[in-house]
């Protein structure tokens, strides 16, 4: 008689490779699922006053945390900006012990490439504008304006040089850096708000919403 | 859980994770006789809040989104909630984030001094089911200045 298992383990393992290049929201929705179901069975633990069960719940709540960034639609983006602030708070080295997550696990430099990934995402999706042209705050403005927030003290960095020899001497931390992407995200997410209320079809009486170049009012309009 | 039966007390929970990862204290907090409701956002806090007049504690993130479906701009809209909570007569408040406290010190000082009558308390989630964290946990929920819960009439 033919033995069907491994060969249904191996269609198994297909469909869930298929899933996860073509459907992979699918594979992390089932992910999120069997997380709960963990978090359900550690508290169902502790009510039953089981051993110290930290370790387990700070693992699932890492977990939950930290999915792959799929989506690119500006309320998914959102969303996850949130979740990347809580897994940064969780995996800071500033924070104490984390019962579960060893110190070689606690990598929130991760947070830096899920947000690049979330950037990445959006940015395949911006539309150029040819009517979208406001004057630009260039990075070194960003930098010198973080620099000197945080600095306080003493003359304000003013040169270029000066802000290059501040941040190599007070190097920017990974959550300034997650801050920086943060806004990145919310400006795209925003972007991305703008074009979805162009697009919609205008209907009589609607009082349309314009991501283009705002009209400009003449002398004579004002009056 | 607990031998004795405690107070009803009305509760608001607000955190997007109460929903989800987190759902299951929501079956510990009905058991230890909290009236649940929750929040996953701002937005619906404060309608809750404005809709029920009677709650009496609140349960909240730090990190929140600002409505549904969104993120937030301010990464600390926890604790704008808890301030709309305290103005409109909440008189428990308690923290529950991943979020160190000395990250918002400044900004809690300022509402435990700005409302002396509410009791507020800072609970990390990284240790919510350490040995008796929990169970401290209900006991802020029902503890208030006065040291018996409240029924607010709004």
């Amino acid at each position: 008689m033919i033995n069907f298992l491994p060969w249904l383990i191996v269609a198994f393992i297909l469909i869930i490779l298929v899933l996860r290049f073509v459907q992979p929201e699918l594979v992390y929705s089932f992910r999120q699922v069997l997380v709960k179901i963990g978090m359900r069975k550690v508290f169902l633990d502790r009510k039953e006053r089981r051993e110290d069960l930290s370790a387990m719940y700070n693992r699932l709540l890492v977990k939950d945390f930290r999915y792959e960034t799929l989506g690119h639609d500006w309320n998914y983006a959102l969303k996850r900006v949130n979740k990347m602030r809580e897994l940064y708070s969780t995996l800071d080295l500033q924070r104490g012990d984390v019962a579960g997550i060893d110190d070689d696990e606690r990598k929130p430099q991760v947070c830096i490439i899920e947000l690049a990934n979330l950037l990445s995402n959006l940015g395949d999706h911006v539309k150029p504008e040819r009517d979208i042209h406001h004057p630009t705050v260039k990075a070194d403005e960003i930098l010198r304006l973080v620099g000197n927030s945080i600095k306080r003290e003493g003359e304000a960095l003013q040169k270029d040089n000066e802000v290059e020899a501040w941040f190599i001497e007070n190097p920017m931390s990974i959550e300034q850096t997650i801050e920086i992407m943060i806004a990145a995200v919310f400006g795209l997410a925003y972007r991305q708000q703008a074009e979805a209320r162009h697009a919609q079809p205008e209907v009589a009486g609607n009082l349309g919403f314009s991501f283009r170049k705002p009209a400009v009012l003449k002398p004579k309009d004002v009056s | 859980m607990t031998d004795k039966v405690e107070p009803l007390v009305q509760l608001l929970w607000a955190d997007d994770d109460s929903t989800d990862a987190l759902e299951a204290l929501a079956d510990y907090l009905d058991d230890a006789n909290f009236q649940l409701e929750r929040a996953v956002d701002y937005q619906s806090a404060i309608n809750k809040l404005e809709e029920n007049g009677g709650i009496q504690s609140l349960l909240l993130d730090v990190i929140l989104p600002k409505a549904r479906g969104s993120g937030s701009l301010a990464y600390d809209l926890g604790i704008t909630l808890a301030d709309r909570a305290a103005e409109r007569g909440v008189k428990s408040i308690v923290f529950l984030t991943v979020v160190r406290r000395s990250e918002v010190v400044d900004k809690y000082n300022e509402l435990v001094s700005k409302y002396p009558d509410v009791e507020f308390s800072y609970f990390d989630k990284t240790r919510l089911l350490e040995k008796h964290v929990l169970e401290n946990m209900f006991h802020c929920l029902r503890t208030t200045k006065s040291g018996v819960p409240e029924a607010r009439n709004d």
